[in-house]
């Protein structure tokens, strides 16, 4: 039964049909990173689009987190860390001279593996965003932000008589939905999730899980996660990364079930290596 | 490496087509209590083959059931077992058509046949080699050998067609054969139906090597581009 091999069939399927360009909120033209002399991602190219879950899945050290924050320049501060190609955002390269990089975080939100709540109440964790990019200035108008943040994170019922109370005070569920609710009070485009569900336990995980289905009415996400099972329940797409390079990026139900690639096939049915 | 759970597969596979050579035995000797006139080979079928397929039916089921739940198989891991769960079916539903013949076989030779037996054992012949190669195709995960299985059903239909035909001409001819022309047709309608049954097996293997669909002729590529790595 490991005698894998890809067939014709399965090689024809890997020839490429290009998107509609019109749909395609992200786009990654060529991109190599380096850590110093170590290069770790080589010339990914990839599209996201309007409204998607886009899965990245990989061994560890594949690059997939790499890339994932390439999407928002958070590679931007590492020593030594050198980027190469482009990523546009509605068309605009993200790199280029000039680029506002407090804007780009702004539509460009991020959630974390380990929820990061600041050690503030519950309130003043969803409003740091808005007093820092000086939104919602009026009272009235941030108390409705906050609400209506929460409310879309899945929160607002579990917390509406503790806005007070300590960030920390919270489950690790509730804190990673209280980042998500951060994240969304600035109202951003697309949210990049790195393993946002990796510390959670399984009913925590469902509740991510359903409130990314939930969110992709409104926002593109993309989530690196190392729980096949999660992207394939959750993701629209789904892109392999092995050894800094992409393998093969398809819909997430074709990918599960008939990859085209034989490295795909063995890394999802745990025959790697 | 999950080598565990790949020795498990192969189990799997192996009663699978274990069970398949209960199917062949059944439609081998529900023919030859026919054509030698001998109950007591029907009788073997419904004694003893039937309830150990019947038995193995519910066994495999239950092991792909908890390699579902346990191990959730994924791309060709999970197109076998959703293949085994189907083919499975069709094997015990060809173990029911054997018992079919069977059951009609006392009666019929309890007085001379409508017609001398000519095409009925040319065509269980066809349908016992079609078995035999889509359970061979299984266990070699050999495609082009289960395509053959799907051009011999064709075969096997126009010999249906031609049994139909010749009795139907008897019983319009002579009116007092109609009871044993029928069993005849009887034979060859479950005859006919272990083939598809062979075919469909055929089908879940391609499914399970190719990841296609070749079903109702169902060929159109349902699949998305995939970029040359570094593209």
């Amino acid at each position: 039964m490991s005698d894998l091999h890809p067939t014709p069939a399965l090689a024809r399927a890997a020839a490429p049909a290009p998107p509609a360009a019109s749909a395609n909120v992200l786009e990654a033209r060529h991109v190599n990173f380096f850590y110093g002399a170590n290069q770790v991602l080589f010339d990914i190219s990839l599209e996201i689009r309007h409204g998607e879950i886009f899965a990245l899945i990989g061994p560890s050290g594949c690059g997939k987190s790499t890339f994932l924050r390439t999407l928002n320049r958070m590679n931007d501060t590492i020593p030594e860390a050198r980027f190469e190609g482009s990523v546009l955002l509605d068309g605009e390269d993200i790199y280029a001279p000039g680029a506002d990089v407090i804007s780009l975080r702004r539509r460009v939100g991020m959630i974390f593996q380990r929820s990061n709540p600041f050690p503030f109440s519950v309130r003043d964790n969803v409003a740091f965003g808005l007093r820092v990019n000086g939104l919602a200035r009026g009272h009235g108008e941030r108390e409705a932000v906050i609400e209506r943040s929460l409310r879309a994170a899945g929160l607002w019922d579990e917390v509406r008589d503790r806005l007070d109370a300590p960030a920390l005070s919270l489950s690790g569920g509730q804190q990673q939905r209280l980042c998500i609710a951060r994240a969304l009070a600035i109202e951003p485009e697309i949210l990049l999730m790195d393993e946002p569900a990796s510390a959670l336990d399984p009913i925590a995980t469902g509740r991510i899980e359903e409130l990314a289905l939930e969110l992709k009415q409104r926002y593109t996400i993309v989530i690196v996660t190392h729980n096949l099972q999660q992207a394939a329940r959750i993701s629209d797409r789904t892109a392999f990364f092995l050894s800094g390079r992409l393998i093969e990026v398809g819909r997430t139900q074709q990918l599960f079930t008939t990859p085209a690639r034989k490295e795909t096939e063995d890394y999802i049915t745990g025959r790697f290596g | 490496m999950r080598r565990h759970f790949s020795e498990e597969l192969d189990e799997l596979k192996e009663r699978v087509v274990y069970m398949g050579g209960l199917v062949e035995t059944a439609i081998h000797r529900c023919m030859r209590a026919l054509t030698e006139r001998d109950p007591s080979e029907a009788e073997k079928v419904i004694q003893g083959i039937e309830p150990e397929i019947n038995a193995l039916e519910v066994e495999v089921d239950e092991r792909a059931l908890r390699l579902f739940a346990l191990q959730q198989p994924l791309a060709v891991d999970l197109r076998f077992l959703a293949a085994v769960v189907k083919i499975n079916n069709n094997l015990e539903r060809m173990g029911d058509l054997a018992v079919n013949i069977c059951q009609a076989v006392p009666h019929m030779i309890e007085q001379p046949l409508a017609r001398p037996l000519v095409d009925l054992p040319l065509m269980a012949a066809k349908v016992e080699g079609m078995v035999r190669q889509a359970l061979d195709a299984l266990m070699a995960r050999d495609v082009a050998l289960a395509r053959q299985v799907l051009e011999t059903d064709d075969e096997v239909d126009a010999l249906r067609d031609q049994v139909f035909r010749n009795l139907l001409d008897k019983m319009l001819h002579d009116p007092s054969l109609v009871e044993r022309a029928l069993s005849l047709i009887l034979v060859a309608r479950n005859l006919e139906r272990i083939a598809d049954h062979a075919t469909n097996i055929a089908e879940e293997v391609i499914f399970w090597v190719e990841g296609v669909d070749v079903r109702h002729h169902m060929r159109e590529e349902r699949r998305e581009a995939a970029p040359e790595p570094g593209s």
